[in-house]
């Protein structure tokens, strides 16, 4: 059997598929990696829009302002059984406003001084969580969302939350400062208790 | 032409391969496997640590959690002292939303366990590894979340496990957070429970979802075993 004589196109596409290969590669490894990465992460990470207490967070698809960050070991929400803590609650008092579909806060994370991660959701009932409700657009909702963490993760710790409650690769999220320090740490809402609340602004 | 190369050739490696003794077949066969996994990270190795030893208030170490069990019982409602006058809210009745309810068994009895669990990972771990952390042995007529019918305790997972005294859901568990936890199995009353019942620690494995490839906790496997007596608890 002979092999048919290559024509000169062939060499032509030969380089090109070699070319698109090459660039395909280096746009690769110059770009962040979305293989072996979790949700969120690599190529896949959200946008942070980092914010202040008390100044509006504009996020894609909504306004969130952090009202009040404080300490607590103990926890006390309408109806229920006050919880504390031999570690601290991270309380976050926040609005959010979505601007043009229902939407509400699912997630809080906590990054720890210490590369910790402490995640807490709006599913469940548990000791920590996101209390939000779910607006319609222009509505604005008052929301609590606690974490519960050692203190030697405290200093350097910030807070991000986010609409998603599975993947908030890709989307925006609105991330502060928990503002406590290695002095302040040791005492950060010792024997303070907080208050989980929760409701529409306006509309009670 | 090539075609018939091929056949030809088929028919001689059959030959030979009938031909060879039993022996080097399987010792063939051991080797394709081993090479054919090698290429893709080896054979996984079996854990064959003997499974330790569970005793009342003592910590079994194991993959995210350490887990110390402290007391196992049985009950007819949970928490048993729901109402008692030292519960820290009755001096406050006007308050009363604020009270614990108990739950009630579907088959007339909870098995509990009391633990605490310390999440020794860097990061939140969720309900379904805290779920299977602690598991039961040695008895029978247990409540199926799956299934209509009784199972054997071994394959029954905990109807509920709590947070104490305040009976949250322990539905996350923070890194370098203690929690005081409750397991709660159902079980039917009309099985006697033995003189002793197996309270298992599972430890479980950080690997990637062969499935969606996101990391995970999987793969629940006995840590430590032991024998607990489980008498009924009543309120007093």
């Amino acid at each position: 059997m002979r092999l048919p004589r290559p024509r000169r196109s062939t060499f032509g596409v030969g380089a090109l598929v070699v070319a698109g290969l090459a660039v395909t590669q280096s746009l690769d490894a110059l770009l962040p990696s979305a293989t072996g990465a979790d949700f969120g992460t690599g190529a896949q990470r959200p946008f942070v829009r980092e914010g202040i207490v008390g100044t509006p967070i504009a996020l894609r698809t909504g306004d969130l302002t952090v009202k009040a960050v404080e300490g607590a070991t103990t926890l006390e929400e309408s109806g229920a059984y006050p919880v504390t803590t031999e570690a601290v609650f991270v309380v976050v008092h926040f609005t959010w406003k979505p601007q043009r579909e229902k939407g509400t806060i699912a997630v809080a994370e906590v990054a720890g001084g210490d590369d910790r991660v402490f995640r807490a959701t709006s599913i469940g009932s548990g000791r920590d969580g996101v209390t939000c409700p779910f607006p319609p657009p222009g509505v604005t909702a008052e929301c609590t969302a606690v974490v519960e963490l050692p203190r030697d993760a405290l200093p350097g710790a910030s807070v991000t939350l986010s609409t998603n409650a599975i993947d908030e690769g890709l989307d925006d999220v609105a991330r502060v400062d928990l503002g406590v320090d290695a002095a302040t740490s040791g005492s950060w809402g010792r024997g303070r208790t907080a208050t989980v609340s929760s409701g529409l602004v306006g509309l009670s | 032409m090539v075609r018939e190369t091929g056949e030809r050739f088929v028919a001689r490696a059959r030959r030979w391969a009938l031909d060879l003794p039993p022996l080097a077949l399987l010792t063939g066969g051991f080797l394709v496997v081993l090479l054919v996994s090698g290429l893709f990270g080896g054979l996984r190795e079996v854990d064959t640590d003997p499974a330790g030893t569970v005793t009342a208030g003592v910590p079994v170490e194991t993959e995210p959690l350490t887990v110390t069990v402290k007391d196992a019982y049985w009950v007819t409602a949970f928490p048993e002292a729901a109402d008692s006058p030292d519960s820290p809210d009755s001096a406050d009745s006007a308050d009363s939303d604020r009270r614990i309810y108990p739950d009630e068994p579907t088959r007339g009895r909870f098995v509990v366990v009391e633990a605490t669990v310390l999440n020794t990972s860097d990061e939140t771990v969720d309900y379904d590894v805290l779920r299977e952390a602690v598991s039961l042995d040695g008895a029978q007529g247990f409540v199926s979340t799956r299934d209509t019918a009784l199972v054997p305790a071994a394959q029954a997972r905990p109807t509920y496990v709590y947070t104490m005294p305040e009976k949250r859901i322990f539905g996350t568990a923070q890194p370098g957070v203690t929690y005081t936890v409750a397991y709660l199995w159902d079980q039917s009353a009309a099985v006697p429970l033995p003189q002793r019942l197996t309270v298992a620690v599972n430890g479980h494995t950080w690997r990637e979802d062969t499935l969606d490839f996101h990391l995970g906790w999987k793969d629940p496997a006995v840590e430590a075993t032991g024998p607990f007596a489980v008498p009924e608890r009543r309120a007093s």
